[in-house]
């Protein structure tokens, strides 16, 4: 085999591989700062929204993080705001639920999903996640004997909110005192 | 140079990558539950369709055909990425609805197919308008059968109820086999009326 017909295509494809792996990193690295910004932002508006009474969210870091819990947030008016990302039917459902100083939840909401659209999808509604608001103890979707009532044909997506919210308010009752 | 028009038209309805072609089917079938989804999907694989179609057509010359496909991969790929990382910098409304789809669109074969079957072989304009062709036609499939899913499926169009609340919804079309069955059926009925007119 004539080694210009192996060498040629090689090179052409490495080059075309290096100009785009350049040119990815020049847009990530632009897109890096503000990225982060927008994902901050819609963060701290989604803390607000399920804690409406807080204006300030400090990060927990000194904390052990059990089962799907995520991260967990001081608020100041004595409250927590805590994620979990408990597995949906499409993979991780991430959610976030805020609960007051009495372990009373303040509000929840499904921040990132892969759930089916039209089906699934709908925990971003607030037909769905309203339900938790006002809610304490343990929680569980009618199905299985708790007054949550799941999105029409999925309850996979149902009962995976109401384990983070449960796992929320386990993660308080044991440990909300403490800090 | 092929006549910009009759290109669209091409990708429009002679060679629509959906109903003639029958291409690029996972995300035809996986995210038509509803219009808008359905729409946006067909949109952002036009825009990746038509920036791949050009550079595609660019490099044709430089690109031994031994390695095109790969080199086309690559191609596409970085578009993707890059449509993916202004969107979340700049424009976070539009990729929180878009967002689960663009990464997609990198395993959408149709955009393969354009590179490969029309831009490695034509010049970068005439593989624009292919790709703006293919794209809209892409976007017309995919629209089309999000509205059909979603009125039989939900009783809306475009989120806005249209059906009485008393009448039955058939939740079974926004569901996976759904998809099957109004795809079946539009193609179906396509080719009645294209037979009809030949006879």
């Amino acid at each position: 085999m004539n080694t210009k017909e192996v060498i040629k295509p090689a090179v052409v494809l490495l080059i075309i591989a290096s100009v785009a792996a350049a040119a990815l990193g020049a847009v990530q690295s632009i897109t890096a700062e503000p990225i982060k910004i927008q994902e901050e932002q819609t963060r701290a508006a989604s803390m607000k929204a399920v804690m409406p009474d807080a204006s300030n969210f400090e990060e927990i870091t000194d904390v052990e993080l059990t089962g799907s819990l995520t991260a967990i947030y001081k608020a100041d008016n004595g409250g927590f705001v805590v994620t979990a990302a408990p597995g949906g039917f499409g993979g991780a459902v991430d959610t976030m639920v805020g609960i007051d100083a009495e372990g009373v939840i303040t509000g929840l909401r499904v921040t990132k999903h892969a759930e089916t659209p039209g089906l699934g999808a709908k925990a971003t509604e607030p037909d769905f996640y309203e339900q938790f608001t006002g809610k304490s103890g343990t929680l569980a979707v009618t199905k299985d004997g708790g007054e949550i009532v799941p999105i029409t044909s999925s309850t996979i997506t149902s009962r995976a909110v109401a384990s983070g919210a449960n796992e929320a308010l386990e993660w308080f009752a044991a440990n909300g005192g403490a800090y | 140079m092929a006549n910009p028009l009759k290109l669209i038209k091409n990708g429009l309805i002679d060679e629509n990558p959906t109903f003639v072609q029958v291409i690029g089917m996972c995300p035809t079938l996986a995210v038509t539950s509803s219009a808008i989804n359905g729409i946006g999907m067909g949109l952002s694989t036009a825009a990746v369709l038509i920036c791949a179609n050009l550079f595609v057509s660019l490099l044709r010359k430089v690109i031994p055909d031994k390695v095109r496909i790969p080199c086309f991969i690559v191609v596409i790929a970085t578009f993707v990425t890059v449509i993916e990382f202004l969107l979340k910098a700049y424009l976070p409304a539009l990729n929180a609805s878009l967002g689960l789809y663009i990464p997609l669109i990198v395993v959408n074969c149709l955009i393969l197919a354009r590179a490969e079957a029309f831009a490695s072989k034509n010049g970068p304009v005439a593989s624009v308008f292919d790709g703006i062709g293919m794209g809209l036609g892409f976007t017309l499939g995919l629209g089309v059968l999000g509205l059909v899913r979603e009125f039989i499926g939900a009783g809306t169009l475009f989120d806005i109820t249209v059906l009485p609340e008393a009448f039955p919804r058939t939740l079974l079309f926004v569901m996976a086999p759904g998809a099957f069955f109004t795809l079946g059926c539009l193609m179906a009925a396509l080719n009645y009326f294209r037979n009809k007119k030949k006879a």
